[in-house]
C-alpha cells in the first residue's frame, strides 16, 4: 500500500469527515481525535485489504461509530439527555453506503460551510481564524502554524485552545442555514480563505516553503467550496483570483532571493496551466452578471497575466477595472492602483496628481512610497524619487523588500551622481 | 481499431501528494505516451481542468439553457482521457495498466465513431 496516496487521501478526506463529525458529537477536539483514530486504523485496514471504493465514507463510518462507543460508555457512567440519545441511536446504524449518499446531500455543503465558518468566529482575531481553520479544517500541525505565524509552538498551542473555546461557542449555535444566512456565512468564509492566501501571498515573515503552502491550502479550500456551491460567482472570483496570483509565485523571487516586481518577471516562468484555469473561471463567473470585489480583482489579475511582456498589459482595463472595484471597495489601495494604471496610460504626472489626496490615509502603507517612487522617477525628479524610497523603507518592509529598496536608493544615488557630473 | 482509456479520479488528490509520487505519476504518463508513439498506436491525450470550470448546455423543451456544472453525483470525476489504436481489447488493457494506479481509475471503452483528427 502507498503511504502517500494513504496520506493524500486522509487530507482530502479530512474538512468533509471533520464536518460531518460536527454534526453528530459538535464537539471539535472529539472530532479532530476521532478522525485521527480512524486515519490510524484505515492505514492499517487499507494496507491489507486496498482502499474502499469511497474512502471519505469509511473515514466517516468509523469515526462516527468510534465516538458513538464513547458516547455510550459515558451514558453509562452519567445520563445524557433524552433527544441526543435517540438521534445517536438513529445514525448508529448508518452503513458506509448510506454515509456515501449522505455526503452527497445538501445538508453535507451545510456542513463544511458551517465547519469554516466557525472558524471565523467575529470575536476572534484575524490570525486566530487562520490558525484555526489551518488545524482543524486543513489538518496541519501545531508545528507547522507555528512556524507559519513566526511563534514557539507553546504560544500557538495556547492560542488555538483559547480559539477552540470561542468558537465551540459559536458551534453551539448554528443551525442549518436559511438563504440569507448561507449567504453570510459564505461571504465570512471567503474572506478568510482570501485572508489565508495573502498570509502565504505577502511574505511578511517566516519561512518561504511554509508560505507557499499556505497559498496552496487557500486554493484547495476554494476549490471544495466552489465544488459545494458551484454556481457561487464570488466563490470563482476567489478561487480564479487565488491561482492568478499564485501563477506568478515561481517569477516573484529571484536566484539570490530578491523579490522581482510584475514588470521585471520572467513571463515564461509563470505557471500557465493556473493562468488558463483562472482565466476560465473569471470568464464563468461574469457570464452570471453579478460581479463582486473577488471576481473584479480577478479579471485584474487576468488582464496581467495575459500579457506576454510587461509592454503588452492592456492598461485601459485595467483602469476601468479599478474603477468598477472602487463601487464595490471604495478604498485608498485601489485608488492608489488605479493611480498606476492612469501613470501608464497617461504619463506619471497625472498618476502623481492622483496621489495627493492619498498621503493622509496611505502615509504609512509602503506600496504608496515605492508607486511614488516609481513615478516621480519616471517624470525625472530623481531626488524626490529617492525621498519616497526612504519614505518605504521606513514604514516596516520584510527583508527581501528591503533589500529591493535598498538597491533602487543606490541605483538613484549613482544616477544622480553622473547627472551632476 | 480505436479505444479510448478514460481516466477517473477525485479531482485534486494528486495535488496532496508529496512531490516525488507527483513526478512519478507523470513520468508514468510520458512512458507509455512514448511507448504509445514509438508502436504508432498514439492517438491523443487530454487532461481536463478541473470540474469547477465546466459549464453545461442543455434544452429541455424550453430552449437551451447554460448552466453551472457538473453537480457531481460523486466525488469521482473524469479527469481525462487517451485515444489509442489497438488490434484487441487485451492491448488495450495492456496500455491501461501501464497507467498509476490507486489515484485513479481506468475505463477502457472501444470508438465507436471518430473524427476531425
Amino acid at each position: 500500500m502507498d503511504g502517500g496516496l494513504t496520506g493524500a487521501i486522509f487530507a482530502d478526506s479530512r474538512p468533509r469527515a471533520l464536518a460531518a463529525l460536527m454534526r453528530s458529537f459538535g464537539d471539535l477536539d472529539r472530532a479532530e481525535d476521532l478522525y485521527q483514530e480512524a486515519c490510524l486504523r484505515a492505514a492499517e485496514r487499507w494496507a491489507r485489504d486496498g482502499v474502499p471504493r469511497d474512502p471519505t465514507a469509511w473515514l466517516i463510518t468509523v469515526s462516527r461509530n468510534a465516538g458513538l462507543d464513547m458516547v455510550r460508555k459515558q451514558r453509562r457512567l452519567s445520563p445524557v439527555k433524552a433527544e441526543t440519545a435517540l438521534e445517536l441511536e438513529a445514525q448508529e446504524h448508518d452503513s458506509e453506503a448510506d454515509v456515501a449518499e449522505a455526503i452527497d446531500r445538501a445538508e453535507h455543503r451545510d456542513d463544511v460551510l458551517r465547519l469554516m465558518f466557525m472558524c471565523c468566529h467575529p470575536e476572534l482575531k484575524v490570525h486566530e481564524q487562520l490558525a484555526l481553520a489551518l488545524k482543524v479544517v486543513v489538518g496541519f500541525s501545531v508545528e507547522e502554524i507555528a512556524r507559519a505565524f513566526v511563534v514557539t509552538p507553546d504560544t500557538m498551542q495556547r492560542r488555538l485552545s483559547r480559539a477552540k473555546v470561542r468558537a465551540a461557542s459559536l458551534a453551539a449555535r448554528l443551525e442549518t442555514p436559511g438563504l440569507a444566512e448561507r449567504a453570510e456565512r459564505l461571504a465570512a468564509v471567503r474572506t478568510m480563505i482570501y485572508l489565508l492566501f495573502n498570509e502565504g501571498y505577502a511574505a511578511s515573515g517566516g519561512d518561504d516553503h511554509i508560505r507557499h503552502t499556505l497559498c496552496g491550502e487557500a486554493i484547495r479550500l476554494a476549490r471544495l467550496l466552489l465544488e459545494l456551491f458551484p454556481a457561487q460567482a464570488e466563490l470563482m472570483g476567489l478561487l480564479a483570483l487565488c491561482l492568478l496570483q499564485h501563477s506568478r509565485a515561481p517569477a516573484r523571487i529571484n536566484g539570490e532571493g530578491r523579490l522581482v516586481s510584475l514588470q521585471d518577471q520572467d513571463r515564461t516562468l509563470w505557471d500557465h496551466e493556473k493562468i488558463a484555469e483562472g482565466r476560465m473561471l473569471v470568464e464563468k463567473a461574469l457570464l452570471h452578471g453579478r460581479p463582486g470585489p473577488l471576481q473584479v480583482q480577478a479579471a485584474i489579475a487576468a488582464v496581467h497575466c495575459s500579457a506576454r511582456t510587461a509592454d503588452e498589459t492592456d492598461w485601459a482595463e485595467i483602469e476601468r477595472l479599478y474603477g468598477a472595484l472602487e463601487i464595490f471597495a471604495p478604498d485608498p489601495v485601489v485608488r492608489l492602483n488605479r493611480a498606476v494604471a492612469v501613470g501608464k496610460l497617461r504619463g506619471p504626472a497625472e498618476a502623481l496628481a492622483l496621489l495627493e489626496p492619498l498621503v493622509e490615509e496611505l502615509g504609512r502603507y509602503r506600496p504608496y512610497h515605492s508607486v511614488r517612487a516609481a513615478l516621480l522617477e519616471e517624470s525625472g525628479d530623481i531626488a524626490a524619487a529617492i525621498e519616497a524610497l526612504e519614505a518605504a523603507l521606513s514604514c516596516e518592509p520584510t527583508r527581501q523588500e528591503a533589500d529591493y529598496l535598498t538597491g533602487r536608493i543606490a541605483f538613484l544615488k549613482k544616477n544622480l551622481e553622473h547627472l551632476s557630473d | 481499431m480505436l479505444f479510448t482509456i478514460l481516466v477517473y479520479g477525485v479531482d485534486g488528490l494528486a495535488e496532496h501528494l508529496p512531490p516525488a509520487d507527483r513526478e512519478a505519476i507523470l513520468q508514468k504518463h510520458r512512458d507509455l505516451q512514448a511507448k504509445l508513439t514509438a508502436a504508432g498506436k498514439y492517438r491523443g491525450a487530454v487532461q481536463l481542468m478541473p470540474p469547477s470550470t465546466a459549464m453545461n448546455v442543455q434544452d429541455k423543451g424550453t430552449g437551451v439553457r447554460v448552466l453551472d456544472g457538473p453537480y457531481a453525483e460523486s466525488k469521482e470525476q473524469i479527469l481525462g482521457f487517451y485515444l489509442i489504436e489497438c488490434d484487441t481489447m487485451k492491448e488495450a488493457l495492456e496500455a491501461a495498466k501501464a497507467l498509476p494506479q490507486g489515484i485513479a481509475y481506468m475505463e477502457v471503452r472501444p470508438v465507436s465513431w471518430a473524427g476531425g483528427f
